[in-house]
């Protein structure tokens, strides 16, 4: 077969790994050559943010210091002197050999990251999820006779690891080869994507938090709930949005532990309702909350305690209410724009109606209601974590009212990982590709205009912002629509 | 303006661009021997509320010259979340001892441009704003021991900065002769009010039509085919 074919021809997975670092590093020391000569910076404006202020932490001085109950005990600087940054001082902690070691350092630790994360999606999919997927790529119609003849060990790949019996899926030699370089090909699908590369070696932090998001996963899949918890508040620590992973993995535990009782033959209503709100409240799930929330107030604590307030309102509280009135993805910015305070609507008080449109519940219920939402329908059972993380994520970023290029590598880091589980024919692969990519584009086109040129297309660019939220949210429901459930099997 | 024996002169200064929401300020100028050894050469830019700079950025240009900023420098606000009052930017451009006689420097300053109001229809401005900005002055300071009258076009640089009311003169490099130093308008784009009622509804229409699409595939998908032993439909 074709296929085979090419899963033979394909570098191996050290080939791939010794590629993705070789290419990171030239880019890395082509930026420190590119941006001593030229005037547009190859490094993001992110990365001056993070280096001035780690700058700031490590030089405190007069009108430089950490504001927090113990910063009179401990002689750092404080990182939110330094205006935009509006991250965990941890991460200024992390780039602290930016200022011993090289300006660079930064940049090498978010490559890093990224290998790391490849190296982790790669055992991912060999030990778990290649092994009981469905054919990569096939339409639903072609898969469905073949299932039952596959019924392949599953959740052998799934027992809890605790446990020291392990069952091992044995697979004869060519399969694991197989597995092996389909694990290769979905894993370079990460590390060689230009998207990920360029963004960690421009300097952006994202490959951090992703590194995080998938030990939590890595973690949850294995059954780990502890370290998992765990993962999940530092993850949560480091930027706010991975709390909406939480209710899915309650979940998952609170339906695994269902699985194993017997289920009563005969319930009314209320007796099957309170058996379902058992899934999400029970000992487990309550002890999996706990050491979650425990780790991100600690956390949270500690470094309240150096830095103070300022950590608090950049961190998080800037977020409840900040007005992105420049141009993003999002339609929401020429809204945000009009409706700006001292901007008015003259002379008319407003109905009733524009009001709720105007309130921030208006984008909030809706985004909150598919990212929660996600995570309650379909995370039911720990192989569909991944499904359930990965429409969580995309309908978070899709209806966010503020949307930039690097939020969609929180989605596409599960890309690779999905992929065996979606029953999706090429042709249509290559329809959502061209509709995620082509929308992009368009409203890049139109932003080059605006901000670079100058020419009057706000409403333009608004348009193509409502064209990306149609867009992507229609590829999000092709996804959801082509994801194969049926290869499920309980033992 | 005091009297200086010094042939220094602006040659130009021109903006890289006059649209859009960057550009960058180029000032060429021919330099010969400072007025004096205490003498040190300085530009003043004054910006109006619509323009700033990115003190963050202008560390990049720290081998042409050191800088200090009067006035707001929020990067993020519209202008009409800001005060009106314009931001003085004073540079201390830097001169190498080991320099010629004579010698041309390029000052280069990146300039950004903030959003301005949303016009109204009665308004003709076809939906942009102008902003004026003048072309630098630049001058050396020097120490003086008597007083000497201040040049009118630093007297703002003189309030912003408290540091120029030691015993400084100040005397300003006149233009080249055939020199381009006119002021600049540059010409920003600005939305419409009158877009408000249709971009409130036609967002929160797209937004609730996607979530209601995506709710509906959500629910679908989420039914199991293992449920009750049925196989889930094609």
């Amino acid at each position: 077969m074709d296929q085979n074919r090419i899963l033979r021809a394909f570098p191996s997975f050290r080939t791939v790994l010794v590629l993705s670092t070789g290419l990171r590093i030239a880019l890395i020391l082509y930026s420190e050559w590119h941006d001593a000569r030229s005037v547009v910076k190859y490094t993001d404006v992110d990365y001056r943010v993070f280096s001035d202020a780690t700058r700031f932490v490590l030089y405190p001085g007069p009108g430089n210091h950490a504001q927090g109950p113990l910063a009179k005990w401990i002689n750092v600087g404080d990182p939110y002197m330094r205006e935009t940054y509006r991250y965990t001082p941890l991460l200024a902690l992390l780039l602290a050999p930016n200022e011993w070691v090289h300006p660079s350092f930064g940049k090498y630790l978010f490559a890093g990251c990224d290998i790391l994360a490849g190296i982790l999606i790669h055992k991912l999919l060999v030990s778990v999820i290649l092994p009981r997927a469905v054919p990569p790529l096939r339409a639903r119609a072609d898969h469905a006779s073949s299932v039952t003849s596959r019924q392949i060990s599953t959740p052998a790949a799934l027992q809890d690891s605790d446990a020291p019996e392990k069952r091992k899926i044995t697979q004869p030699d060519p399969m694991a080869e197989e597995t092996g370089q389909r694990a290769t090909v979905l894993a370079a699908l990460h590390l060689l994507s230009p998207f990920v590369f360029s963004i960690s070696t421009r300097g952006s932090s994202e490959s951090v938090l992703t590194l995080f998001v998938l030990l939590t996963l890595f973690c949850a899949l294995r059954g780990r709930w502890t370290a998992a918890a765990v993962l999940l508040g530092l993850s949560t620590h480091w930027k706010i949005y991975p709390v909406i992973y939480g209710l899915s993995c309650v979940g998952v535990i609170g339906s695994e532990q269902q699985r194993h009782r017997e289920k009563p033959p005969q319930q009314d209503r209320l007796a099957a309702t309170r058996r379902y709100l058992k899934i999400f409240v029970n000992a487990d799930t309550i002890r999996f909350a706990g050491i979650s929330a425990g780790t991100f107030f600690a956390l949270g604590a500690v470094v309240y305690a150096v830095w103070g307030y300022p950590f608090l309102y950049e961190t998080y509280l800037y977020h409840l209410h900040r007005l992105d009135h420049r141009h993003n993805f999002s339609p929401y910015f020429y809204l945000i724009y009009l409706t700006y305070p001292g901007v008015g609507t003259p002379g008319a008080h407003l109905p009733l109606w524009r009001t709720l449109i105007r309130s921030s519940l208006a984008s909030f219920l809706p985004q909150m209601g598919l990212a929660l939402g996600a995570g309650v329908f379909f995370a039911r059972r720990r192989e569909d974590l991944i499904f359930a993380w990965f429409v969580q994520t995309a309908a978070f970023v899709i209806f966010n009212k503020v949307c930039t290029s690097q939020y969609f590598l929180w989605y596409l880091l599960f890309m690779p990982l999905l992929i065996p589980q979606l029953a999706i024919s090429w042709r249509r692969a290559l329809v959502y590709v061209g509709c995620w990519m082509g929308t992009q584009a368009l409203w890049l086109s139109q932003a080059y205009r605006l901000e670079f040129l100058g020419e009057a297309v706000f409403y333009r660019l608004w348009i193509c912002g409502l064209v990306y939220v149609a867009g992507h949210s229609w590829v999000l429901g092709g996804i959801m629509k082509g994801y194969d459930r049926t290869s499920r099997t309980s033992t | 303006m005091a009297n200086v024996s010094n042939k220094s002169t602006v040659v130009s200064s021109v903006l890289t661009t006059t649209s859009g929401f960057h550009t960058t300020s180029l000032t060429q100028l021919s330099i010969f021997n400072a007025p004096a050894s205490s003498c040190t050469l300085k530009q003043v830019y004054t910006l109006p509320p619509l323009l700033f700079v990115d003190p963050y950025e202008l560390h990049h240009y720290e081998d042409s010259y050191s800088f200090e900023v009067s006035g707001t420098s929020n990067l993020e606000a519209p202008v009409f979340a800001m005060d009106k009052k314009d931001t003085i930017l004073l540079l201390n451009i830097l001169l190498s001892d080991l320099r010629p006689e004579h010698v041309l420097l390029l000052v280069t300053l990146p300039l950004h441009m903030r959003y301005g109001y949303p016009t109204l229809e009665t308004e003709m401005t076809e939906g942009f704003v102008n902003v004026t900005l003048s072309p630098p002055v630049t001058f050396w300071s020097c120490s003086h021991s008597s007083p000497v009258p201040l040049p009118e076009n630093l007297r703002g640089a003189f309030a912003a900065f408290p540091a120029f009311r030691s015993s400084a003169a100040l005397f300003v490099v006149p233009p080249a002769e055939g020199g381009i130093l006119t002021p600049h308008t540059i010409r920003i784009p600005v939305g419409h009010l009158e877009d408000a009622r249709v971009v409130e509804f036609s967002t929160v229409a797209t937004i609730l039509l996607a979530f209601v699409y995506l709710i509906r595939i959500a629910v679908r998908s989420a039914r199991s085919p293992l449920e009750g032993g049925r196989v889930k439909e094609e």
